[in-house]
């Protein structure tokens, strides 16, 4: 009696394998029921279409639209992962006579998912988080009350960076690197660019002798088009500051002036620390409750 | 002395018993071959066959499980599954995890 080796590749597919395959990894599933085309192309869609593809188109489109655009690509995640889990279920539900391909074997569908899931996946977000949009948590009321504590905001990281499309300018709510800590991130307004001179008389902040306030607003200030409002409190009527910005450094301040560390207490940011720009509010909670009306709104 | 070599099945006459005919089969197993299996004794269930029951509680009637066959695989799997959900839905809800920003 001879061996058919044929026969002993015959092995039918077992639904459950399949689907906790594609539940592990959108498109293994595909890969064990042999079909070689759909699985790449159901991990394509899942890891580099779903996220990154939708928030560089994010970053196109008006700031208003980036927080429903991250919905977006979440649900487009989600939903293209539950019809890897289903259609690996359904097709090998199907496959009850299946010659298993040469290529089909354990340390293959190991390999892959080692690949995919602990290298593709995480290198993929960790460059949409470095490179286009991340989120942040403001813990401190040093912003109020453009950014309040307790909000959550997306910030656009394609910013002040080579080839990036927008640089850093007087006005913007920026995220930078601490220079007293460089494991922390601050958010601040840029005030002053390099070569600027700053200074500060009592509540009125002037740049290169313009006064960035009037006194018919006196808690209002406004630069190149752009305003903002500020908080002062009464001690701060004897300030009096002044202060060229460094080559290749920022000057920054909190709009809540009298509650704020900033560049009046840990000296100029270096630009190239300056890492994002404040896009939109995508939650807000206060201690008792949460903001909904401070939901999607735009920052700068 | 009469040699009875009921285990030897050599057809040699001179192994055969001198008191056995030779029309008759040379050992039990011939003769068991020829005359059909015997009865057992009486009471053979409720004696021998009970003993055995409750000596050995293993249920004869479920078939067998090739437990190392699927168990092990099937925990190695799910065990996988469980690291690989973890690592898509890191992925899935990665933009939505802030950093925080003082």
């Amino acid at each position: 009696m001879q061996d058919n080796p044929d026969m002993d590749r015959i092995k039918p597919r077992k639904p459950l394998f399949a689907a906790l395959m594609s539940t592990a990894l959108p498109g293994l599933g595909q890969l064990y029921n042999g079909e070689f085309n759909k699985a790449i192309w159901i991990f394509l869609l899942f890891s580099i279409t779903a996220i990154p593809l939708i928030m560089i188109i994010a970053l196109l489109l008006p700031a208003t639209l980036t927080m429903p655009l991250v919905a977006l690509s979440t649900a487009l995640t989600i939903g293209i992962w539950i019809f890897a889990i289903i259609d690996g279920w359904r097709v090998a539900s199907r496959l009850q006579h299946f010659q298993t391909k040469a290529w089909q074997t354990s340390g293959v569908y190991t390999l892959v998912f080692i690949i995919c899931a602990t290298v593709i996946l995480p290198a993929t977000l960790l460059w949409v988080r470095k490179h286009q949009v991340e989120p942040f948590q403001i813990p401190s009321a040093s912003m109020h009350p453009s950014v309040l504590q307790g909000d959550f905001i997306f910030a656009n990281k394609n910013y002040n960076c080579p080839n990036c499309r927008s640089a850093v300018k007087r006005g913007d709510v920026a995220i930078f690197v601490y220079p007293d800590n460089r494991t922390l991130h601050y958010v601040k307004r840029v005030i002053g660019l390099p070569g600027d001179t700053i200074t500060i008389d009592g509540n009125n902040v002037s740049v290169n002798g313009m006064r960035l306030n009037s006194d018919a607003a006196p808690d209002t200030e406004t630069y190149d088009g752009k305003s903002w409002q500020v908080q002062w409190t009464a001690e701060d009527n004897d300030n009096s500051y002044e202060v060229t910005v460094k080559p290749g450094h920022a000057f920054v301040l909190g709009d809540n002036r009298s509650r704020s560390n900033d560049s009046r207490k840990f000296g100029q940011v270096p630009l190239s620390d300056i890492v994002g720009k404040a896009r939109q509010v995508w939650f807000s909670k206060s201690k008792d409750n949460i903001r909904w009306s401070r939901i999607g709104q735009l920052l700068n | 002395m009469t040699n009875h070599h009921n285990d030897q099945l050599s057809d040699s006459p001179k192994d055969r018993p001198r008191d056995q005919p030779k029309d008759q089969p040379r050992d039990q197993l011939d003769k068991l071959l020829t005359d059909g299996m015997p009865k057992p004794p009486d009471h053979f269930t409720d004696t021998v066959l009970s003993r055995i029951a409750q000596q050995t509680p293993y249920d004869y009637s479920r078939p067998p499980s090739s437990s190392t066959k699927t168990v092990w695989p099937s925990l190695a799997l799910a065990a996988s599954a469980a690291l690989g959900v973890f690592q898509v839905v890191g992925f899935i809800f990665g933009l939505w995890i802030p950093t925080v920003a003082g």
